[in-house]
């Protein structure tokens, strides 16, 4: 309080550096500031290039597989000022040939697995950045028993860490056994915490996790239960498994359950989404309001049929690939895209207000360098976003 | 020029309130004004005091330690390295919000924009999760709208008002 008595001020220049800076959130609660700020964040012009300060601020891994082997090439990309150039940061290529079971990323940070026949040294720390790698001592169970496991990349806001989660998991159906936390700090001092998962699941689908406000979640199923899909949540900073969350759209058929692995989990207004192709032409977005009981509520509706500059080969949310990465939003209530990943290497920005797809040009000559594309080559494209 | 034999150039900064900082000349070179001050006084004898008419002695010395340390940091090559954003956090971590604008309106004057741009972030940061009220108060804003249209606007982005920190 006494800060408040004496005091300068910052003149208007500084304000508005100030703004563009801040996450949409806090533009959309500054608005009632006073009658200027508000017309100055409602402003288009205001709001066009924070939205583009937001998005220049994605960085793309890009992972290309080799078909039939197990190894690859990774690239990271960054967005130009716009967000429709992808520059591509340079190829970082294995120490030796790896194999890989899994890969994480958060922020610009990378943990995967690079050689799996060594047992002290499989997991690494890649900085997309600085293009530093480091070795972390795995947990030892996990590589004893050559289970299958799932990394996570974290960043724990309380502690200040990032944190390493490994997920490992057995069997056909992929039951998840234990969870293993490490805190990424000096060599020294990082060590593996071991929890038990609550519930008996499954975690046979695509396994990406996401984080908002703390809390890591995944889309798993529960095996005696039919099959039915749950949002497993877990705190990062305690690392205690939360009570599940049902989907808001239990998928149709029983067995075998395919529903799931069309979900994504997404983030958007600080808050947990779900993206759910309901029809070959329907894709719906549902938000998870956690302040009072878990209620899902139906945010957006995206249609083939009313879609802009539609990409040719996107004919079904079935079928054809629609994979929601990411939001940025505008502190205008509407206007916002979405990053898309359509073909395993291509990329959209999808305008949720005007529902135009917008390509993102990417530049992956440097990487057929490396390795020239095979007839049977492809790509698998990993994202992540970069916090400032 | 320095002379022959003379190891260190340390150049004279007279603040507003009235006090003489010796500051060498790598470090005082950071500062826009110094440099031009100089770039245009070519003759300007070595024991020239520059005057800052703007800048008192508080937030100088804030930013001499600040930029000391990022000129070391680049001649050991330690730019952009965690030791940088260590130094970085160490630094802000005591600051008060007065002492950030006085930093900020003293950096802008002597035209560092590095550490404008780090001061930027910084408040940018430090106001995210603020309330509205704070806000106000940390830029002298005068609340104009009647209860009502307030209302209206925390209304509308309710979502906006949950998870903001305590003033």
């Amino acid at each position: 309080m006494k800060e408040r008595k004496r005091g300068c001020y910052l003149p208007q220049d500084f304000q508005y550096d100030i703004l563009t800076r801040l996450p949409t959130k806090s533009l959309v609660r500054f608005k009632s500031v006073c009658k200027q700020w508000c017309n100055l964040i409602s402003d288009s012009n205001f709001s066009k290039l924070h939205l583009q300060k937001c998005m220049s601020k994605v960085i793309i891994f890009s992972w290309r597989r080799e078909a039939y082997r197990s190894y690859g090439y990774y690239c990271s990309y960054k967005l130009d000022e716009k967000g429709v150039t992808a520059t591509n940061l340079g190829p970082f290529q294995f120490p030796i040939s790896p194999m890989l079971f899994s890969v994480a990323f958060c922020d610009n940070l990378m943990l995967f697995d690079h050689d799996y026949s060594s047992l002290t040294t499989w997991l690494s720390v890649y900085d997309a950045i600085t293009h530093h790698r480091r070795e972390l001592l795995p947990p030892l169970h996990t590589c004893q028993q050559s289970l299958g496991r799932y990394l996570v990349l974290v960043y724990d806001a309380s502690s200040q860490k990032y944190k390493a989660v490994v997920l490992s998991f057995s069997g056909e159906l992929a039951h998840l056994d234990h969870c293993y936390i490490c805190s990424l700090g000096s060599e020294n001092e990082e060590s593996w915490r071991q929890s038990t998962p609550p519930l008996l699941q499954s975690v046979r689908h695509k396994f990406l996790p996401v984080v908002v406000k703390g809390i890591l979640y995944w889309i798993a199923e529960r095996p005696e239960k039919g099959y039915d899909v749950f949002v497993q949540p877990m705190n990062v900073a305690t690392e205690e498994f939360m009570a599940s969350i049902p989907v808001p759209c239990p998928p149709q058929d029983s067995f075998p359950p395919s529903g799931n692995y069309k979900m994504k989990l997404l983030e958007m207004k600080e808050s947990l989404c779900l993206a759910n192709p309901t029809s070959p032409d329907e894709l719906d977005i549902w938000i998870l309001k956690l302040s009072d009981e878990s209620i899902w509520i139906k945010l957006h509706k995206i249609c083939l049929d009313s879609m802009v500059n539609r990409p040719a080969g996107l004919t079904s949310f079935f079928r054809g690939v629609f994979l929601p990465w990411l939001v940025t939003e505008s502190c205008n209530n509407k206007l916002g895209y979405m990053l898309v990943q359509h073909t395993a290497h291509s990329l959209y920005w999808y305008n949720l207000d005007t529902k135009e797809m917008k390509h993102i040009a990417m530049d992956t000559n440097q990487m057929n360098h490396v390795a020239p594309l095979g007839e049977s080559a492809g790509y698998l494209m990993q994202l992540s976003v970069i916090k400032n | 020029m320095s002379k022959l034999g003379q190891a260190k150039r340390i150049i004279f900064l007279k603040t507003a309130d009235g006090q003489l900082f010796e500051v060498d000349e790598p470090v005082a070179m950071e500062f826009e004004i110094v440099k031009s001050f100089f770039d245009e006084n070519e003759d300007a004898a070595d024991d020239t005091v520059v005057p800052l008419p703007n800048v008192s002695a508080e937030p100088l010395a804030g930013i001499i330690e600040f930029c000391k340390a990022h000129v070391e940091f680049r001649a050991n090559g330690a730019a952009g390295k965690d030791e940088v954003k260590k130094f970085n956090a160490e630094y802000i971590k005591e600051k008060s919000n007065e002492q950030l604008k006085e930093l900020i309106l003293a950096a802008n004057y002597l035209n560092i924009k590095e550490m404008l741009d780090f001061l930027t972030e910084t408040i940018a940061n430090r106001l995210k999760n603020k309330s509205v009220e704070y806000v106000r108060a940390f830029f002298g804003i005068e609340n104009d709208f009647t209860p009502q249209e307030e209302e209206a606007v925390r209304k509308e982005y309710e979502w906006a008002f949950e998870g903001v920190d305590e003033d």
